[in-house]
C-alpha cells in the first residue's frame, strides 16, 4: 500500500483513535455522499463501533491520519452515536463497506458487468480522504487472501468512481435519485449496455430517470430480447413515452410487437431461439 | 377456449418454468437414483417418508435460492463474498469446487455404468456425453439449452413406467410414505442422511439461485416461481419414489443386494422384466446426462460470480471465457478421472458426499442469514416465521450430518 494511498479492505476494522492515542472504537466503515460536489469523491463519515454501540463521526472530527490509523480530535463519540444506520444516513450518502466493496457494479465506461475487489482511497492534502477508484479482478481478491504471490497472472484494474453504477440496494437507489452520478450522464449506446447487464426491474428504474428520447435511443441500441423484456417490465405509459419518442418505423414494430401480449404459444413453441452469434445484435442490421 | 385471464397466467408460468424444474430434476442424478435403489433394496418401503421429508427441504430452502437470486441478482457464491467477505467466500466456493469435481465424477461414471449395461464401451460413451454437453452450452443460446435440458428431463418418465412394472404392494408403499419409522442402525442412519445430503446439494442450491439470476426472473415472477419450485421438487420426490418402490417390490422381496443403480438395472431384469430392466438404465443415462450438464455450469456461475466476472449463457466467449472455460475444464477433469485407469472411482465419490454433506451446513445458514437481510432482500425479506422454518429444516439437516458422522467415527 503507498502511503497515500489506502485500500478500504486494509483499514476496516482497525483501531481508530482518540487525540491521546487511546483507541476509542474500531473503524467499521465510511461513508460518501453522491450529492456533493467534486470529482473524486470525498469520504464524508466514519463508522466507529465501541462495545456494540456505533457512532457516525463526521470527517471535520479527524484529526490525523497515521499509518492507516484515524485519528480523532475528540475522545467522546457521546455526540455521534446513532441508534440506527437507515435512519442516521443521508438520502445521498452510502457506506463504502457495505454498499460499494465486494459488491457487483457496472463499469459504464469498460461496459462490463464486476465485482468490487477493492476500494482505492487517496489521502489529500487537508487530511482528507477521497475515493481515488476501485479496483476489479481477480488479482485484489488474491491479495485480500494473503496469496499475492499468485496474483502475479491475474489482472486488476481501476475503475473510476465517476464511471460506476452500483447495484447494491442503496448504491442503485441513490445513483438514481443524484443526477451528478454516472447513470445520469451516459449516451443511449453507454445506457443501452448498462441496462443489458442489471435485472430486469434496475433497468426500467434507470430508464425512468432519462428523458424519453434518449431511453428510446437506448433501447433501440439493446438487443431487441433485452428491449422487450425491459419495456414489457415497464409500467404502460412510461412504455408507450418511450416508444413514442423512437424513430416512426421501430415505434410501429414495438408497438405491435407489445400489444402481442405475453404469447403462450411464442413461449412453448418458439423454434425461432437465436443463436449465440446472433446476440452480437448491431442496431444497423435486424438480427431476428 | 382459454380465457385470456387463465391464458396470461399460462404465459407467465411458462415463461418462468424451468429453474426449479431442472434444479429439482438434476439432484435425481446417479448419486441420488443410487441412494433410493439401496434404500428400497435394503429397507423395502419402510424408509420412504425420508423422501417427503427430503422433498419438504427442498421446496423450502430451493424457493429461498430462487428468491434471493430474484430479488438481488445474484448468485448465492456472490452474495456470500458480499455479505461475508472473501475469504469466507473463498473458502466456500473451493470447497464447493473440489466436491462439484467429485460429484461431476459421478454423473460422468453415471453414464459409463448406463451405457454398458447396453454394452457400449465407456471410452466411447463418456468423452462423447462430455463433448455433447458441452458443445451444448458453449454454442446454445439460453431458451435452447433450458428447452433441450427439459427435454432430457423427460427421461425420468421412465423410473416412474419402471415402477408400475415392478408390481409393487401400493399400500405397503403409501403406509411408508406417512408413517415413520427406522431401524436404528448406522447403515439405515447413513442412508436416510445420503437421501438427504443427494436431494438437498450445494451445487443444486448454488445453480438454482444463479439459473434463476441468468434467467433474468423479475419479483413479479415470484408467484410463478414459487409453482416451478414446488413443481420440480415435487417431481424431484416423484421419481425417486417410483425408484424406492421397482426396488423394494423386487430386490427386497428376494432379499437382493445391491451397490449403485447399474446393479439395480441388471438385478431388475428376470424380476421386473426386460422393459423394467431397460427403462431403468434409460433413465440412469438421461438423469447422468442432466446432471453432468448442470454440474459444470453450476461450478461455472459459482467461480464468476465470486471472481467478479460476466457469466450468463447467452454471453459470447470472448466475453465471458473464464465462465466457459470453467464449464470445459470441470467437463474434462471429470471426463479424465472417470476413463482413466486405477483411479479410486469409489473413494472419490464416497469422499464427494462427505464433503456435500459438510459444505451443506455453512450454506445453509448463510442462505438463512442473507434470505432475512433487509439490507439486500428489502421488502423480501425472510419474517420470523420463515426464518424460524428454515432453522428447523436446516436443524434437521445438521442432526443428520451430525449423526451420520459420529455414526462413522464409532461404528
Amino acid at each position: 500500500m503507498l502511503s497515500h494511498v489506502w485500500e478500504l479492505s486494509r483499514v476496516i476494522g482497525r483501531e481508530v483513535l482518540g487525540p491521546d492515542q487511546r483507541p476509542v472504537g474500531r473503524l467499521a466503515d465510511l461513508t460518501v455522499r453522491l450529492d456533493a460536489d467534486g470529482d473524486p469523491q470525498r469520504v464524508h463519515r466514519l463508522l466507529v463501533t465501541h462495545r456494540g454501540a456505533s457512532a457516525l463521526v463526521p470527517w471535520d472530527a479527524v484529526a490525523a491520519l497515521h499509518r492507516g490509523l484515524v485519528v480523532l480530535r475528540t475522545a467522546d463519540l457521546g455526540p455521534f452515536r446513532i441508534d440506527s444506520i437507515a435512519d442516521a444516513l443521508h438520502p445521498a450518502e452510502i457506506l463504502l463497506r457495505r454498499d460499494l466493496l465486494d459488491t457487483q457494479v457496472v463499469d459504464v465506461a469498460g461496459q462490463r458487468l464486476a465485482r468490487v475487489g477493492d476500494v482505492l482511497l487517496t489521502r489529500t492534502a487537508d487530511v482528507g480522504l477521497d475515493v481515488a477508484g476501485i479496483e476489479v479482478g481477480f488479482g485484489a481478491v488474491l491479495r485480500r487472501l494473503g496469496l499475492s504471490g499468485l496474483a502475479g497472472g491475474a489482472r486488476t484494474d481501476i475503475v473510476s468512481f465517476a464511471d460506476l453504477h452500483l447495484t447494491s440496494e442503496r448504491g442503485h437507489a441513490v445513483q438514481l435519485s443524484t443526477p451528478r452520478a454516472a447513470v445520469h450522464r451516459l449516451g443511449p449506446r453507454e445506457l443501452a449496455a448498462l441496462v443489458s447487464r442489471v435485472d430486469t426491474d434496475s433497468a426500467t428504474e434507470i430508464l425512468s430517470v432519462r428523458e424519453p428520447t434518449v431511453a428510446a435511443e437506448a433501447l433501440t441500441s439493446a438487443h431487441p430480447e433485452v428491449s422487450e423484456r425491459v419495456l414489457r417490465a415497464m409500467p404502460r405509459r412510461l412504455a408507450a413515452r418511450i416508444v413514442a419518442a423512437m424513430p416512426a418505423e421501430h415505434a410501429g414494430r414495438w408497438r405491435q410487437r407489445l400489444a402481442g401480449g405475453p404469447d403462450v404459444g411464442r413461449r412453448i413453441l418458439r423454434s425461432r431461439v437465436w443463436s449465440r452469434r446472433h446476440l452480437n445484435w448491431h442496431p444497423d442490421g435486424d438480427s431476428r | 377456449m382459454m380465457k385470456r385471464g387463465s391464458r396470461v397466467r399460462l404465459a407467465a408460468l411458462t415463461a418462468v418454468l424451468g429453474p426449479g424444474l431442472l434444479a429439482g430434476l438434476s439432484d435425481d442424478d446417479p448419486a441420488g437414483i443410487t441412494t433410493y435403489s439401496v434404500l428400497g433394496a435394503d429397507h423395502g418401503y419402510q424408509l420412504l417418508w425420508v423422501l417427503l421429508l427430503s422433498t419438504v427441504a427442498l421446496v423450502i430452502f430451493h424457493g429461498l435460492a430462487a428468491r434471493m437470486g430474484v430479488v438481488t441478482g445474484q448468485g448465492l457464491i456472490g452474495l456470500v463474498r458480499q455479505r461475508y467477505g472473501v475469504k469466507i467466500g473463498g473458502a466456500v466456493l473451493a470447497t464447493l469446487v473440489v466436491a462439484n469435481i467429485g460429484t461431476t465424477c459421478a454423473e460422468f461414471a453415471g453414464i459409463a455404468a448406463g451405457f454398458e449395461i447396453f454394452g457400449v464401451s465407456r471410452y466411447i460413451s463418456v468423452p462423447v456425453a462430455a463433448v455433447l454437453v458441452s458443445v451444448l452450452v458453449l454454442r446454445g443460446s439460453f431458451h435452447r439449452v433450458e428447452r433441450l435440458l427439459l427435454a432430457v428431463s423427460t427421461v425420468f418418465l421412465a423410473y416412474i413406467a419402471s415402477g408400475f412394472l415392478a408390481g409393487p404392494d401400493w399400500g405397503a408403499a403409501l403406509r411408508g410414505t406417512v408413517v415413520p419409522s427406522m431401524p436404528l442402525t448406522g447403515e439405515a442412519i447413513a442412508l436416510v442422511t445420503a437421501t438427504l445430503g443427494t436431494t438437498l446439494a450445494p451445487w443444486g442450491l448454488s445453480f438454482m439461485q444463479s439459473y434463476a439470476v441468468d434467467k433474468k426472473l423479475r419479483p413479479e415472477d415470484l408467484r410463478a416461481e414459487r409453482v416451478d419450485v414446488v413443481t420440480g421438487a415435487v417431481l424431484t420426490g416423484v421419481i425417486g419414489f417410483f425408484v424406492v418402490v421397482a426396488c423394494a417390490a423386487t430386490l427386497h422381496r428376494d432379499g437382493l443386494r445391491i451397490d449403485d443403480a447399474a446393479d439395480a438395472a441388471v438385478a431388475l431384469q428376470p424380476l421386473a422384466g426386460e422393459a423394467a430392466a431397460t427403462l431403468f438404465a434409460i433413465g440412469l443415462i438421461g438423469a447422468s446426462f442432466l446432471a453432468a450438464s448442470i454440474l459444470p455450469l453450476s461450478t461455472a456461475y459459482s467461480v464468476c460470480e465470486y471472481a467478479g466476472f460476466e457469466a450468463a449463457i447467452d454471453d459470447p466467449y470472448r466475453e465471458a471465457r473464464t465462465f466457459y472455460l470453467t464449464y470445459a475444464i470441470i467437463s474434462l477433469i471429470g471426463t479424465v478421472i472417470v476413463l482413466a485407469p486405477g483411479v479410486p472411482l469409489v473413494t472419490i465419490l464416497v469422499g464427494t458426499q462427505v464433503l456435500n454433506a459438510v459444505l451443506l451446513v455453512p450454506l445453509l445458514i448463510a442462505m438463512v442469514g442473507l434470505g432475512r437481510d433487509r439490507d439486500l432482500m428489502g421488502e423480501f425479506a425472510s419474517g420470523r416465521t420463515a426464518t424460524a422454518v428454515y432453522l428447523v429444516t436446516t436443524t434437521v439437516v445438521v442432526a443428520c450430518v451430525v449423526t451420520l458422522g459420529l455414526t462413522l467415527l464409532i461404528g
